[in-house]
């Protein structure tokens, strides 16, 4: 049978590097997968697409602290830096989070981009979903993650990119 | 290219149910373990030890019930509303998927434990959460059980994954 859930590239941190770049991504899958389990230094952890600051990404999330549920929304247009890059996912200086993306046909050329996230930390942020949409029908080729005030992922963070045949 | 994404193990509840469901000896061979399940027990709890570990478990939930979002702490290794009970709809049994990245690290481990339990009636349950095990020791057993002296019903099934980074 082939192998359908594949392994493209990963990446573990060495502690200094404020990104972490996935790039020249083969266009024969149907959606990519990024697994990231460890540290991703700081809250705000991102990805851009493509090195496309353009004002072309906007999400929505749910997430539960512990104590409350709440939801939130970065625009189109809501301005720099909010929507020059897919902020979705969670992330603190220290504790352990595991964010699973997935990028929905990420290699089509005639519509934009769904990512959906889910995000854990159990220490303080808790629980948390997000859907997002890369406004452009561009395909991905590159996969830039960082955090909000560029800090390093901790060193021994996993990042994995898998590809997902749909046959 | 080898196989990156493999069960490990499966299991059918059989007649009568079972008290509990064990996947030992695990390999350590993979990068992340997922683990699907489709359960129903006449008590709605859900819980997964570690190693055979009872501490060290902290989680925080978001929860839906068709009326409101809550949110919630955990200490203990379960939580309620994971598990179809005897109370909701005949036959129908919960969702879910719980996955663990890097789990035989030398780091606590963080992982998501997900499900979705349905019903004919006004109020059903969806839950996210986010857990962390603290404790350094690699898994290599899971044990699955509600927490109390009742069964999970028949036909519940729980299936182990291992997926690989390369």
């Amino acid at each position: 049978m082939a192998t359908t859930y594949e392994p493209i590239a990963t990446q573990t941190a060495n502690g200094s590097s404020s990104f972490h770049d996935f790039s020249s991504i083969p266009a024969t899958y149907t959606d990519l997968v990024i697994i990231i389990g460890g540290s991703v230094g700081d809250s705000g952890p991102f990805l851009r697409f493509n090195s496309d600051s353009s004002a072309l990404y906007s999400h929505t999330r749910l997430f539960g602290n512990g104590t409350s549920a709440g939801s939130g929304r970065f625009l189109r247009g809501a301005g720099a830096p909010n929507d020059t890059r897919m902020e979705i996912g969670l992330g603190s200086l220290s504790e352990i989070v595991t964010n699973i993306y997935h990028i929905m046909n990420y290699a089509d050329t005639t519509t934009h981009k769904t990512i959906l996230c889910r995000g854990s930390q159990a220490g303080v942020n808790g629980a948390y979903l997000a859907a997002g949409l890369y406004g452009s029908t561009n395909a991905i080729s590159a996969i830039r993650l960082g955090n909000t005030n560029s800090n390093p992922y901790s060193s021994g963070t996993v990042m994995t990119l898998y590809g997902i045949k749909a046959a | 290219m080898a196989n990156t994404f493999v069960k490990i193990a499966s299991a059918t509840v059989g007649s009568g149910g079972v008290a509990s469901v064990t996947f030992s000896s695990i390999p350590q061979t993979f990068t992340d373990l997922k683990i699907l399940f489709s359960l129903r027990s006449p008590i709605d709890f859900l819980a997964m030890n570690i190693n055979s570990v009872t501490t060290g478990y902290t989680a925080r939930l978001l929860q839906g019930n068709g009326a409101a979002a809550s949110s919630y702490q955990q200490v203990q290794p379960w939580h309620a509303n994971m598990t179809n009970n005897n109370s909701f709809t005949a036959n129908v049994f919960s969702n879910g998927e719980i996955y663990i990245p890097n789990y035989t690290s030398g780091t606590f481990k963080s992982y998501s434990a997900d499900s979705v339990v349905e019903n004919n009636a006004s109020t059903a349950y969806i839950t996210i959460g986010a857990w962390l095990f603290s404790n350094t020791a690699a898994i290599t057993s899971l044990m699955f059980d509600t927490q109390t002296a009742v069964n999970i019903s028949q036909f519940s099934s729980i299936t182990l994954y291992g997926i690989k980074k390369n």
